[in-house]
């Protein structure tokens, strides 16, 4: 089973009830989809560990061996090739997406070899609360958030079946490719005019992708939540979940100990919609 | 000249900032504003922008297409395609729009002609027009599922440079992505807003990491730096670390959530507040490097 939550608008608390769900949850695996900005790993005071590289193919040009015929300048839909004096291929690395495009065209066996070019990690670690965290991330100066994030998934689904993911913000391919076939997904919403915005952006894509969808109100009592709510019964999702705005919860997140390890009486309400939320998914 | 606000995490108080700022740049410079949030751009609602004078679509981008008719089902595309997009269909293939990029591979791996073509998409739109403050204001918005926001935020930029104004702010999307790069890139002075986090630190600091890449000098301001005043020194250890001044330290102040439900400014309607001392502050202090 594999469970998503996302928020559309960045900062609404997706990290914070993820982390705190997949606690309680113990038998799921985390992944953080959010390969630009993972913070998962800080929030379960775990060190990152790597286990993968995520490299893009990169063409290394071999004069000797190349016709100077310029088919893969036309193939490449990046504009990464340019043709040179002699009419032979020269890589504008930075434009290379990786896609294999000139050497599938080019009529010389050699004159295209096979490089490779970093672009991302992924880690594995055993978090302190039992449960195994994956880690998605984006090298600094790298463009290509969605394949690492495909890489990510990926490898997540080959080493568990029960995964939660914490996606990113934003509607972007990245993101239908992160709920792509999940069976539920959880949106973290918070009652301003620009959480409200950004959820309309994330109902539109799961409601393209066909997903069950379920709505959590984070800072709950801070704004108006029946804009939220009038949003959610357009779009015909279940609003599963209230957070209040509480000192508690932050402090929790500053000091990167989950609410729910706590007797403290938010961790009443985690727990709450933790069995809200399974009961959905299973449905 | 151009100043960028960008802060590596969603959510640290941002865009709330930013509209302040322009709200106070706006009365003694010539400035263009740009959302370059392009995934979920916010700020035309805290300036008020309701009428847009002008829309501009991003071209030239392509998705493919399998003439279901024509496809013998062979699946030499979907194993080709490095975006994983193209699914079985019963017993032809389909693309998935949402997610190609318009790469070519499966049309040069296709053993049949005429059997994939391409259709041109729309990935997003670049809007114009007047704010309530006397500065115009360009927003790139990508639509759902759309690759290349960097293009777009890139497009968006070149539109406000031909307005001709002494002074473009940029608000930059969240993370470090492509559209991040695009902000980023060509400006004087970016602005790192953190709040007083590790999460926060985390992410401000790999987006430094971008901004050494392409030699950008950065400040810092610090919001909400009255929440968590135990890690101020690990905050203000970060920005000495990474060569940035702070020059600001903004309150977690009420109002601000109050001026968000009204879509306005908070220094406009709340100008004696918390927040907008420390906005006004933050103000006179980037004047200097304009
Ligand atoms: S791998 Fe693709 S993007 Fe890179 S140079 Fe070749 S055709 Fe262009
Ligand atoms: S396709 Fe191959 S042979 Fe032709 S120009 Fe490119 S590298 Fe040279
Ligand atoms: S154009 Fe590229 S991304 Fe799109 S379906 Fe073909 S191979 Fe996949
Ligand atoms: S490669 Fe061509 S024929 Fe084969 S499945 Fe793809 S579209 Fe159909």
């Amino acid at each position: 089973m594999i469970i998503a939550f996302s928020g559309g608008k960045g900062g609404t608390g997706k990290s914070t009830v993820s982390t705190n769900i997949t606690v309680l949850l113990e038998s799921f695996a985390l992944v953080d989809l959010d390969v630009e900005a993972p913070d998962d790993h800080i929030l379960l005071s775990t060190e990152l560990v790597k286990v993968k590289d995520v490299n893009l193919f990169q063409p290394v040009f071999n004069h000797e061996a190349c016709f100077a015929c310029g088919r893969c300048v036309d193939a490449c839909h990046d504009n990464a090739i340019i043709s040179g004096r002699d009419g032979k291929p020269i890589l504008i690395p930075e434009l290379c997406g990786g896609c294999r495009g000139c050497k599938l065209v080019c009529p010389s066996r050699e004159a295209i070899g096979e490089g490779k070019r970093l672009v991302g990690k992924i880690y594995e670690n055993l978090t302190p609360y039992g449960f195994p965290l994956i880690t998605g991330e984006l090298l600094e100066g790298e463009k290509k958030t969605y394949k690492v994030l495909l890489e990510t998934r990926k490898y997540a689904l080959s080493r568990y079946s029960d995964l939660i993911f914490d996606t990113a913000a934003g509607a972007g391919n990245s993101i239908f490719k992160a709920l792509e076939n999940v069976d539920l997904v959880v949106t973290v919403t918070e009652p301003t005019p620009f959480g409200v915005r950004d959820l309309q952006k994330i109902l539109e894509v799961t409601k393209q992708l066909e997903r069950k969808t379920v709505v959590v109100i984070n800072r709950s009592g801070t704004g108006n939540e029946s804009i939220v709510e009038n949003l959610c019964n357009k779009y015909g999702v279940k609003v599963v979940g209230r957070i209040p705005y509480s000192k508690n919860i932050i402090k929790g997140y500053f000091e990167n100990e989950p609410i729910v390890t706590t007797s403290l009486p938010e961790a009443e309400i985690f727990k709450n919609l933790k069995d809200r939320i399974l009961e959905e998914a299973c449905r | 000249m151009q100043i960028t606000v960008s802060s590596g995490k969603g959510g640290v108080g941002k865009s709330s900032i930013t509209a302040s700022l322009l709200y106070l740049f706006g009365k003694e410079n010539d400035l263009i504003a740009v959302d370059a949030d392009a995934d979920t751009p916010n700020l035309d609602i805290l300036l008020n922008v309701k009428d847009w004078e002008g829309e501009e679509s991003l071209s030239g981008e392509r998705v493919a297409v399998i003439d279901g008719d024509r496809c013998n089902g062979c699946g030499l595309c979907a194993r080709h395609c490095p975006y994983e997009c193209i699914e079985r269909d019963g017993k032809v293939y389909r693309v998935n729009e949402v997610l190609c990029e318009g790469c070519n591979v499966c049309s040069i791996v296709c053993p049949h002609d005429f059997v994939i073509s391409f259709k041109e998409t729309i990935p997003g739109v670049i809007r114009w027009g007047k704010t309530d403050y006397d500065f115009e204001f360009v927003s790139a918005q990508l639509f759902p599922g759309r690759p290349n926001s960097g293009k777009l935020v890139f497009k968006a930029k070149k539109l406000a440079q031909s307005f001709n104004k002494d002074l473009m702010v940029v608000d930059a999307a969240a993370g470090i992505g492509c559209s991040v790069v695009a902000s980023v890139n060509g400006s004087d002075l970016v602005v790192v807003v953190v709040e007083p986090t590790e999460v926060s630190l985390s992410d401000a600091g790999r987006l430094v990491k971008v901004l050494d890449h392409f030699g950008v000098r950065r400040v810092g301001v610090v919001n909400k730096f009255d929440i968590n005043s135990d890690f101020m020194p690990v905050v203000e250890g970060f920005f000495k670390g990474v060569k940035a001044d702070i020059v600001g330290y903004v309150p977690y102040d009420k109002n601000v959530v109050n001026a968000m439900l009204q879509g306005k400014p908070a220094v406009e309607i709340f100008p004696e507040s918390l927040f907008s001392t420390a906005i006004k502050e933050i103000y006179e202090n980037l004047k200097n490097f304009v």
